[in-house]
């Protein structure tokens, strides 16, 4: 058994359900630019300039590798965030709200500042599911069931 | 708000995982303040999809812009104790207490089912799943679950209702809270339950929130005393203690935006006289309580 996560007597929220969800659509977006990138590999190895030189074929395909490498890593571990989201951890519910704030501080900085235009065609979606993200983890239900959570591991992890 | 905790020193001091809370709870407020406004510039350009963007705004300002903004703005101005009235899960002021019962959950059970109540079932997925499919069978689903309202902080233990024939949009419902232990209505009266009966009168949107809801009558001193009349009728050991003018909220409006009307009186149901099977009738101690004669009424009025 695990020392915390979610607690036998309390029904996990619809808002912990919809956020856990939410993060999952942005990992199977995320997973589909990755497939879209592999699938047309050379167009998108023929667009990455290193201080303003085209490089190589192969070192442009080294450079695509490791940035679909690390955008992977990431959708990875934030898939793994969910999970621990969805089993009632609140310190991932704090850093899944952590991130999503972060993303929509900056987007908001950049529409109010530089007048970035935020539509369908751009960033909307994603936007919308960032304030989604945010809006269903904070909110009451899912803060009582983090908090829950936690105490009804305090025990567990006391008796070892 | 932050929640407040002892420290070591016995001075309070706000935990540090309540202020992010805090903070998370206001920013996503404005964030979705924000959404709301970069979907109504987008639907501008939309020419013929604007029909489902708007209703994607809708959806979106109802049950999820609005709300958050009225629990941020509700916990600084809604007082956070007994008033006379219930809150809707957003903060907002929800209908009337306008019942009180004296007695145990089995009498007061008994007796609503006496009376020709019907229990509601809670709001889960399985029943709001049979209130969809009820509705469009058009079959009635007498026990169809009420919205939740809080008193204490809490949301209602349980609701009873009856259906009006063959109208879905209309029905009597009431709730009750079990009082906290030791506690006493304002003026010193000690309750077991408060409950608030309200007539739901057609569906329509709220006032505040733009979601779709029970609209209900306004004249709420109709429903309380069908309430009290049904169990008087059913249970003949009810006494009646009428609090005249308990409630000062003469007219009003509910979380919905519809105006109440009362009298203000409160009437506390007494069951505690009432047969439960397998136990004694109820307590007869002599001078425990201001007692009168089964099915009696008795009326407590200010000084004046």
């Amino acid at each position: 058994m695990t020392t915390s996560g979610a607690p036998a007597g309390i029904r996990r929220p619809a808002s912990v359900v919809g956020g856990v969800l939410l993060m999952c659509a942005r990992v199977v977006s995320g997973g589909v630019v990755i497939l879209t990138v592999v699938a047309s590999w050379d167009t998108f190895a023929a667009t990455i300039v290193l201080d303003g030189q085209k490089p190589g074929e192969q070192t442009a395909g080294v450079v695509l590798g490791v940035i679909l490498g690390v955008y992977g890593l990431y959708l990875l571990l934030y898939l793994g965030l969910a999970g621990l989201v969805f089993t009632g951890r609140n310190w991932a519910r704090v850093v899944a709200m952590s991130f999503a704030s972060m993303s929509i501080l900056i987007s908001f900085a950049d529409y109010s500042l530089n007048g970035a235009q935020i539509t369908l065609r751009t960033s909307l979606v994603s936007v919308t599911i960032d304030i989604l993200i945010l809006l269903a983890l904070s909110s009451t239900k899912a803060r009582h069931y983090a908090r829950a959570a936690r105490m009804a591991g305090v025990p567990a992890i006391r008796e070892g | 708000m932050p929640e407040i905790a002892a420290g070591p020193s016995g001075r309070r001091r706000v935990s540090p995982g309540a202020v992010l809370d805090s903070f998370f709870f206001v920013l996503a407020g404005f964030a979705s303040v924000w959404l709301a406004v970069l979907l109504a510039t987008e639907s501008l350009g939309l020419g013929w999809g604007l029909l489902w963007f708007a209703v994607l705004f809708w959806a979106l300002l109802a049950y999820l812009v609005l709300p958050r903004l009225h629990r941020i703005l509700t916990r600084l101005y809604v007082p956070d104790y007994f008033i006379g009235r219930t809150r809707t899960s957003d903060g907002l002021l929800g209908d009337p207490v306008n019942l009180a019962v004296a007695g145990s959950a089995d009498q007061l059970h008994m007796a609503l089912a006496a009376a020709g109540w019907i229990r509601a079932d809670d709001v889960t997925l399985a029943s709001s799943w049979r209130i969809v499919t009820r509705t469009v069978s058009r079959r009635s689903y007498l026990q169809a679950p009420v919205s939740p309202l809080l008193l204490f902080d809490r949301v209602q233990d349980f609701a009873y209702q009856q259906e009006v024939a063959d109208n879905p949009a209309k029905r009597h419902h009431v709730r009750f809270w079990r009082c906290p232990d030791g506690w006493m209505l304002p003026g010193g009266h000690r309750v077991d339950w408060l409950a608030a009966g309200t007539f739901d009168r057609s569906v329509g949107l709220s006032l505040f929130t733009l979601q779709v809801t029970h609209k209900i009558d306004e004249h709420t001193d109709i429903e309380r005393d069908h309430i009290v009349a049904s169990i008087r009728q059913a249970v003949p050991e009810t006494r009646i203690v009428l609090l005249r003018d308990f409630a000062t909220g003469y007219h009003s409006r509910n979380g919905g935006g519809d105006s109440i009307q009362t009298d203000g009186d409160l009437p506390v149901i007494d069951l505690r006289g009432m047969p439960v099977a397998g136990e004694p009738a109820g307590e007869s101690a002599p001078g425990t309580a201001v007692r009168g004669e089964p099915g009696g009424v008795i009326e407590f009025t200010g000084l004046s």
